[in-house]
């Protein structure tokens, strides 16, 4: 046994084994690196922040997923993140406590193995535009995320910037699901994906009731989300939030 | 040759070594605290004190060994009694009985965490709560035993600990938490006589405690520095380097020397 810094380093490192994972989206399993002491206090950490946490969070995990994963996260959407966190927070605990009752996530993941699920991407009509969505990759998502906590991150809760992160959460949530736009009239064809922030103004830019469908579709990606944080024949669900990993 | 005379604190099983005090070390001490109340601006001062005192790796402390550092220096510098006044009555507490109740040896808590057993003794940081769960855990490991390796954290350099944090996998925190402060609970002084008070290991308390014990009052310090410039011509070097208790020393010597002097010749 040795004592020396290094040795023991790579003691742990060649030991600090990874998990296998189903994947929803691709149907098949992954294998996950587990979550290290230092990723589990920066989750922690990433509920300082109380009007952002959420940004936050989402940010934190992406980076987590980022180093963790064998792929990029253009290869995985945010159903499969759902997957992931619960995976991630079984190698620390495998309890969960929800409303004075014990559950074990190892079911849960099972049980979600069993699972189909899949949005498929669609064109959805408005009265003016034709609109490409599809559910989201990791690194897109992230992407959007990180531009709102760039631009609130030093706001104060009485700032001016920050009345308006309620309307901007809205308009990237609609942002993150739409690839491209077509103006119905013109059959012009604008990738959303190109230029993030002129994608956003855009977006702002068209009358609300042009997205009733959008808002329908993406509702339903959430629900399928829950889903996957269902406790197996019970109607409890598990709420993916920072305190989730603190056990 | 210049030997630094240091003294040493026994606490558990471990030998710290510090210095004295000096006028000036006291006089700024004195000044940092006139106007703080904040507990993170009291954290900072008290760390400032201990690192400056500790010959060697002050930082690196945990709560209970500064606690008692603090408590020691305070009996170094000013004296063993701590002098209270409540309700018109003025009460004196041996710094001894406080440092009976903390200077205990700690008791290591061992954590079976996959195939590795975690022991976990005491955070650094003064006052702990439930906003900083992670930070308490992660700061209380002293050694990781797996069947391939033992890693001891004292002997790490801080940005080998981070190293191996970013390593080693994640920690039910609340569950380790939750032992490191019910294995601590006992360790607490009450002063019956005001109010059954008590200081705590983890909360507030031996802040606002120390803030109190070691802030002397400012004027009667600056007029000890005027006498002892005045009639002993000490200069800056002299006040730097000449512990606190010493300077109180030299001047009331002086004093009952120039009493005597004053007193008529009773032949």
């Amino acid at each position: 046994m040795s004592n020396n810094f290094n040795d023991i380093l790579a003691d742990i490192k060649k030991i600090k084994t990874g998990v296998q994972v189903w994947v929803p989206s691709k149907k098949e399993n992954v294998e996950l690196k587990v979550l290290t002491l230092a990723q589990q206090k920066a989750i922690i950490e990433s509920s300082a922040d109380i009007n952002l946490s959420v940004l936050f969070f989402n940010s934190t995990i992406s980076k987590i997923l980022e180093q963790n994963l064998p792929d990029k996260l253009t290869s995985y959407n945010t159903i499969d993140r759902v997957q992931f966190a619960i995976a991630l927070r079984r190698q620390i605990k495998n309890e969960i406590s929800i409303d004075g009752g014990n559950y074990l996530l190892e079911q849960v993941l099972a049980e979600n193995k069993l699972r189909e699920s899949y949005i498929a991407p669609k064109v959805i009509e408005s009265t003016n535009y034709k609109f490409s969505v599809r559910v989201p990759n990791l690194e897109y998502d992230n992407r959007v995320n990180n531009l709102l906590l760039k631009r609130y991150k030093d706001e104060s809760i009485r700032g001016n910037k920050l009345k308006s992160l309620i309307s901007d959460l809205f308009v990237s949530e609609l942002f993150k699901f739409i690839e491209k736009i077509e103006v119905q009239s013109s059959n012009n064809v604008l990738d959303l994906t190109a230029n993030i922030t002129q994608g956003l103004e855009l977006i702002e830019s068209i009358d609300s009731k042009e997205f009733v469908d959008i808002v329908t579709y993406i509702n339903n990606v959430r629900a399928e989300e829950k889903k996957y944080t269902q406790i197996p024949n019970k109607d409890l669900y598990i709420d993916i939030v920072p305190d989730f990993f603190v056990v | 040759m210049k030997l630094d005379f240091t003294y040493d604190i026994q606490v558990g099983e471990r030998i710290i070594k510090v210095k004295e005090l000096s006028f000036t070390d006291v006089k700024n001490l004195c000044k940092s605290l006139m106007f703080r109340s904040d507990l993170n601006e009291l954290k900072d001062v008290f760390n400032k004190l201990i690192s400056g005192v500790c010959v060697e790796n002050g930082e690196q402390l945990n709560i209970l060994e500064k606690i008692v550092v603090l408590l020691n220096l305070r009996g170094l510098t000013f004296g063993k009694d701590i002098n209270i006044s409540y309700n018109r009555h003025n009460i004196t507490i041996q710094n001894d009985a406080i440092l009976a109740a903390f200077n205990k040896p700690i008791n290591v808590i061992e954590f079976m965490h996959g195939d590795a057993i975690i022991e976990f003794g005491l955070p650094h940081n003064f006052v702990i709560n439930q906003n900083n769960i992670a930070n308490t855990v992660y700061e209380s490991i002293i050694s990781i035993k797996s069947p391939i390796y033992d890693l001891n954290f004292n002997k790490l350099t801080e940005k080998e600990k981070e190293t191996i944090i970013n390593e080693l996998p994640g920690l039910p925190f609340n569950e380790i938490y939750r032992l490191i402060c019910a294995q601590y609970e006992n360790y607490k002084f009450t002063v019956s006589i005001i109010d059954n008070t008590s200081l705590f290991l983890f909360d507030e308390s031996f802040l606002i405690f120390f803030k109190y014990i070691f802030d002397a009052n400012y004027q009667d310090v600056l007029d000890l520095e005027f006498a002892l410039r005045r009639f002993l011509h000490f200069n800056i070097v002299d006040l730097d380097h000449t512990p606190f208790p010493e300077c109180r020393i030299m001047f009331i010597k002086f004093d009952k020397e120039s009493q005597q002097k004053k007193e008529p010749n009773v032949e």
